[in-house]
Order: structure tokens, then C-alpha cells, then sequence
């Protein structure tokens, strides 16, 4: 149980939230979050740092679990999961991706005054 | 980018492509296939499902079953043990009479199962990733074809102009070109890191045939040079008999494992190959496990047959240890249930990469060939129909065939059982091919159509002929069957949806 968990936490979630992340610092995926209209900007600092760690951090886990000679396998094709899984949800459930990334979002100093 | 550079790539992508996709397709969909071929094996072969290993089986005690089935009229043979994929012990007998036979034993009981009456995944989906049809050059069309598909990675990307702000995109919703290519930019670039691996470890493990030439150079005189590289590499060597009888059993195999131990670094026993058992000079080969590690190298251990004497140990060279670590990612001999799941999706992502780069070819220039009645689109149209729908439904009909002819109905108008299932499986693809010149743009759909009702009737008909249905298996935990079963289903309701797809988009066209 705890392999699979520890599985799926690194060969599904975190690899998500990473792609998640990184498709929010591009325009037209952020569009299909947020709306044209939102006006939220990406804090990128932020979110460059979250992606990355979660894409370490799932590594680290298939390290752990799997050893050096099978991560090296696994954590490439995870990161291909990932990707294909962001690509689906921004295309059929793009709003899914909103709770998530709107911490990681700002609004330009202009529209906040 | 100079544009001369990137038009001269978008030519060799496209023509390369256009040319050599339905033997990449083959390829594709076969080695997809073959990730989950033991389980593919299990459900072809009814006989072959059975009990996990309770104990630890004994290799002299199959041994000994083995010889007292079998008889003396015996060269050699091969035991591969019992797995946690595959519970029955496999054994390929060569009878001094010539010719090969091979046989399931249930290690539980210790009792031989109904023949092999199937060459399932092992014998034919398997070999057809890497050898094409049966023809004597079907691996060097399948090597020129895995240069080629590097070839076609690497002009994929210098034609691709918005790599990374297209990097997420898809559009189900636009006209099929644009779908398509988004489609086909999609599962390229994202499973990129697969697609060059797989193709380069393929390309790898093919070295021998490459370099054939240089071969010839280091063996002059021997008529099979990469069986003689072979040996040197691994420090093995041919055995030849003494032409003095054994005159008792062979030594321990458990003892020569146990001597084998310490090279292995704890892996278990796999594989048993034993020549000439009834010479004096007979031999027993050992291989360990691979089940633990990425590399294909099983550190063969030669002994003397009769007496149990370790003749050779394990020798590798560096550049030996590599080939086989990286034929290994390829291969995946391993037992790893969630690498291998990703292989398969990454694998099944390879094959709607090569689709959709038909569809979208054919789409672009569907109308213009049709104004100016080039024959173009025509062509690759039935040639796609055939490499795409036409093998997947082959397939679904070589699963349906094995299972409507029950395993005691071992022969059925003199052919027998395994040579009608191949047979079944080529008339479909054959027949594919001229329904989709034939048909046209309707193929797809139609073909479509009956790949659903095969993956269906695939499902039922093991159903009634073994009594094995999805939630019986599953809550027995057996799911190498529910897998199997599931994963029909599954395809049988893409294709179905699939079809009134086409059939509505085709309606709204009319």
C-alpha cells in the first residue's frame, strides 16, 4: 500500500503539479484557467520554484523507492505522464487547475489600485 | 534557422514518414503489445493459468519430471523456471529425432499441462516487433527502419517552430488536420524522451547486424560470426559431446546453483539450458533472475553435466556490460509493474503519433489530389487503413480465433490450432488492406466498427470457453486475465465510440 501511494505520488501528482506550474507561466494555458479577462499575472519566481521542487521532489521519492538504476527509467517517463496529463486536463477540465495555481498568481499593481 | 535547412527537414520528415509509417506502426503496436506479453501468453493459453508458486520449486525435481515424460530420445533442453508472471515452468524439449517441443508444467503439482496449442504473444506478437513477417530479412527492414525513425526525430524537432509554446496544446474541437497535428506534435514531443531511447536501444541492440562487415573481418573462417562474437563477449563457448554415455543421473542443479550464488549477488535461478544430458561431456548452463535489475546480461555459468564442476564463470567486458544494460531498457526483462505500465503508455503514445501523422498527411492534401485525380492520397490512405485499423483488427481477430477453438479442439480441417490463428490473423490484415483501397475515407469507421466487436467478442468467448469472466478474475486477484480482458474492453469501446464519431462527422460532411 504504501509503495503504490508513494507511487502514485511520484509518478502521477507531483509531476502534475509541476507541468501544472509550469503551463501557468505560459499565456494561453493561463487563459484557459483563468479566463481571457482575469488579468492575473504569474509570480514567477514562485512558481519556476515550486515546479522545480515538485520535479525533485518526485525524483528523490523514485530514488528512494526504486534505486538509482530504475529511477533513471522511471522519472523520464513520469515527467511524459505528467505533461500528458496537464495537456488533457487544460484541454477537457481546465478550470481543475484553477484552485491550485491561484496562489501562484498575482494581480498586476495597476488593477489592484 | 536557415529556411533552406528547415524545408529540406520537413521533406525528409514527411516522406520518411509517409514511406516507412506502416512498418513503424508495426513496430510500434507489437512492442506495445509486448510489454505485457507473459500476460497476453496467460490468456492465450488457459493451461498456462495457474496457482502463484506455494514453495520454492526444486530444478532437479522438474528435471526429473521432465526426463520421465519425455524419455532418452533427448539432445538438449531448456527449463525456464516459474515466475511471478508466468506460474507455469516452460520447457523446450530437442529430441535427437529433430524438430523442438514445449511443454507447461504446473510446479504446484508437478503435473504437465494440456500441449501448447498457440504461439501467442511469445511466438509470433513478440517476434513481430523486431522481425516483421516471417522472411529471412525482416530484422534488417526493421534496423534501416530504426535509423530511419531517429532520422525522423531529429527533423521532427528542427520542423517544429513553436516546440514549447505549443508544448500543452490540443484542439479535439477544430477541423482534423489541426486536431491531428496537435495531436501528433502532442504525444511526440511529450513522450520525446521514450521515443529516443526506445529507438536508440533498439537501434543498439541490432549492432551486430549493422556491422556484419567487421564481423566477417574478426571471423574469417566461421559461417556465424554473431553467434562467435557472442561467445567471446560472454566467455562462453559451444559444447561438444564426448561420445562417452553418463551413465548415471546429472549432477545436482541445486548445488550448481548454490556454486553459482556469489557471482549472481543473491539473484535466484531462471533459466536451465542442458545439452547432451546422457554424455559424459554434456553440459548445464545457468541463468540467473533478471527480474531485479535493468540489464539483460543473466551472467550464464557453464557446469559439467555429470560431475557438477563449474567450467566457466561469468566474463563481461565493459563495452559488453553496456550493450546489455541498455538492451535491457529496451527489452524490459525486468519486474517492475509500474515501469512497465509506463512503457505501455508511453508505447501506446508512439503508436498515435505515427497514426496521426497518416491522417494529418492524407487530410492536408485529400482535396487537391482529388481535383488534380493524383493517386497519392489514395494510396497512403489504404496503406494507413491497413498498418493502422487493418493490424489492430488482425490482432483482435488472432485473439477471437484462439479462443472460439477451445484448447481440446486441437485440430480443425487437418490445420492445426496455432497455424489457424496465424492464418486468420494475416487474411484480416491482407483484407484490410484492399478494403481501405477499396473503401477509402469510409474504411476507417467501418474498420473501426468490427475492431469493437472483436475486442468484444474476444472478451465473451473467453468467458464461455474458460469460465473466466472480468469480475471472476478480479476478485480473485488474477490480473494478468482481468488485465487482459479489461484492456479489450477498453479498446473495443474506443473503437466503437470512435466509429460513430466518423460516421456522424461523415453524415454532417454529406
Amino acid at each position: 500500500m504504501v509503495e503504490t501511494v508513494e507511487y502514485a505520488l511520484a509518478v502521477l501528482l507531483l509531476p502534475v503539479l509541476a507541468f501544472g506550474g509550469l503551463a501557468m507561466v505560459q499565456r494561453k494555458p493561463q487563459e484557459a484557467v483563468f479566463g481571457r479577462r482575469s488579468g492575473l499575472r504569474p509570480r514567477l519566481f514562485l512558481l519556476l520554484s515550486f515546479s522545480c521542487g515538485c520535479l525533485a521532489a518526485s525524483a528523490a521519492v523514485l530514488v528512494k523507492r526504486a534505486g538509482v538504476e530504475f529511477a533513471v527509467l522511471l522519472w523520464p517517463l513520469s515527467l511524459t505522464l505528467g505533461a500528458a496529463s496537464v495537456s488533457m486536463l487544460l484541454t477537457y477540465a481546465p478550470r481543475t487547475l484553477g484552485s491550485v495555481a491561484r496562489p501562484f498568481m498575482t494581480l498586476p499593481q495597476t488593477m489592484e489600485r | 534557422m536557415h529556411p533552406e535547412f528547415r524545408a529540406t527537414m520537413t521533406w525528409l520528415h514527411t516522406w520518411a514518414g509517409v514511406i516507412l509509417g506502416s512498418v513503424m506502426f508495426v513496430m510500434f503496436f507489437m512492442g506495445t503489445l509486448s510489454v505485457f506479453k507473459a500476460e497476453i501468453d496467460q490468456w492465450m493459453l488457459p493451461q498456462a493459468r495457474l496457482d502463484p508458486l506455494k514453495t520454492p520449486v526444486s530444478p532437479d525435481a522438474l528435471y526429473d519430471a521432465i526426463r520421465e515424460h519425455v524419455g532418452d530420445d533427448l539432445t538438449s533442453m531448456r527449463i525456464v523456471m516459474p515466475s511471478k508472471h508466468f506460474p507455469a515452468a516452460v520447457i523446450y524439449v530437442y529430441p535427437e529425432s529433430g524438430g523442438s517441443r514445449t511443454l507447461l508444467l504446473d510446479p504446484n503439482r508437478m503435473e504437465f499441462q494440456a500441449p501448447v496449442d498457440s504461439a501467442a504473444a511469445r511466438s509470433f506478437l513478440y517476434p513481430m516487433h523486431y522481425r516483421l513477417i516471417p522472411v529471412p530479412y525482416g530484422r534488417w527492414v526493421s534496423a534501416v527502419v530504426a535509423m530511419f525513425m531517429l532520422a525522423m526525430m531529429v527533423s521532427g524537432v528542427v520542423i517544429h517552430r513553436k516546440i514549447f509554446v505549443d508544448f500543452f496544446t490540443f484542439r479535439p474541437g477544430r477541423k482534423l488536420p489541426r486536431s491531428s497535428l496537435d495531436l501528433h506534435n502532442l504525444t511526440s514531443v511529450l513522450a520525446m524522451p521514450f521515443h529516443i531511447m526506445i529507438t536508440l536501444t533498439g537501434v543498439i541492440i541490432l549492432y551486430n547486424l549493422y556491422f556484419l562487415p567487421s564481423l566477417n573481418a574478426v571471423y574469417p573462417d566461421s559461417e556465424r560470426p554473431r553467434l562467435e562474437i557472442r561467445h567471446d563477449l560472454e566467455g562462453t563457448h559451444d559444447t561438444v559431446p564426448t561420445g562417452t554415455a553418463n551413465t548415471g543421473r546429472i549432477a545436482r542443479i541445486e548445488e550448481m546453483a548454490a556454486q553459482a550464488g556469489p557471482y549472481w549477488g543473491g539473484e535466484k535461478l531462471a533459466d536451465i539450458f542442458i545439452e547432451h544430458p546422457d554424455d559424459q561431456g554434456g553440459v548445464v548452463w545457468l541463468h540467473k533472475s533478471l527480474a531485479n535489475q535493468v540489464s539483460t546480461h543473466d551472467r550464464p555459468i557453464l557446469f559439467n553435466a555429470s560431475t557438477g564442476r563449474m567450467l566457466t564463470t561469468p566474463q563481461t567486458t565493459v563495452a559488453y556490460t553496456a550493450q546489455q544494460w541498455l538492451s535491457g531498457v529496451h527489452m524490459i526483462f525486468f519486474d517492475h509493474w509500474v515501469l512497465r505500465w509506463l512503457y505501455f503508455l508511453a508505447g501506446a503514445a508512439g503508436c498515435i503519433m505515427i497514426a496521426t501523422g497518416f491522417l494529418y498527411w492524407i487530410e492536408t492534401r485529400r482535396k487537391s489530389h482529388l481535383r488534380n485525380k493524383t493517386p497519392g492520397v489514395r494510396i497512403v490512405e489504404s496503406l494507413a487503413v491497413w498498418s493502422v485499423m487493418g493490424l489492430m483488427t488482425a490482432t483482435a481477430a488472432y485473439f477471437v480465433v484462439n479462443r472460439a477453438f477451445a484448447p481440446g479442439l486441437w485440430s480443425w480441417q487437418g490445420i492445426l490450432k496455432p497455424y489457424l490463428e496465424i492464418v486468420v490473423f494475416y487474411l484480416v490484415w491482407v483484407s484490410a488492406l484492399l478494403h481501405g483501397w477499396i473503401r477509402g475515407k469510409a474504411a476507417w469507421g467501418e474498420q473501426a466498427w468490427i475492431l469493437g466487436l472483436l475486442g468484444t467478442s474476444a472478451v465473451v468467448l473467453n468467458w464461455t470457453s474458460t469460465g473466466d469472466h472480468v469480475l471472476k478474475t478480479l476478485l480473485a486477484g488474477d490480473f494478468a486475465i482481468a488485465g487482459m480482458d479489461l484492456a479489450l474492453l477498453a479498446g473495443a469501446i474506443i473503437s466503437i465510440a470512435s466509429a460513430r464519431r466518423i460516421g456522424k462527422v461523415r453524415r454532417q460532411s454529406l
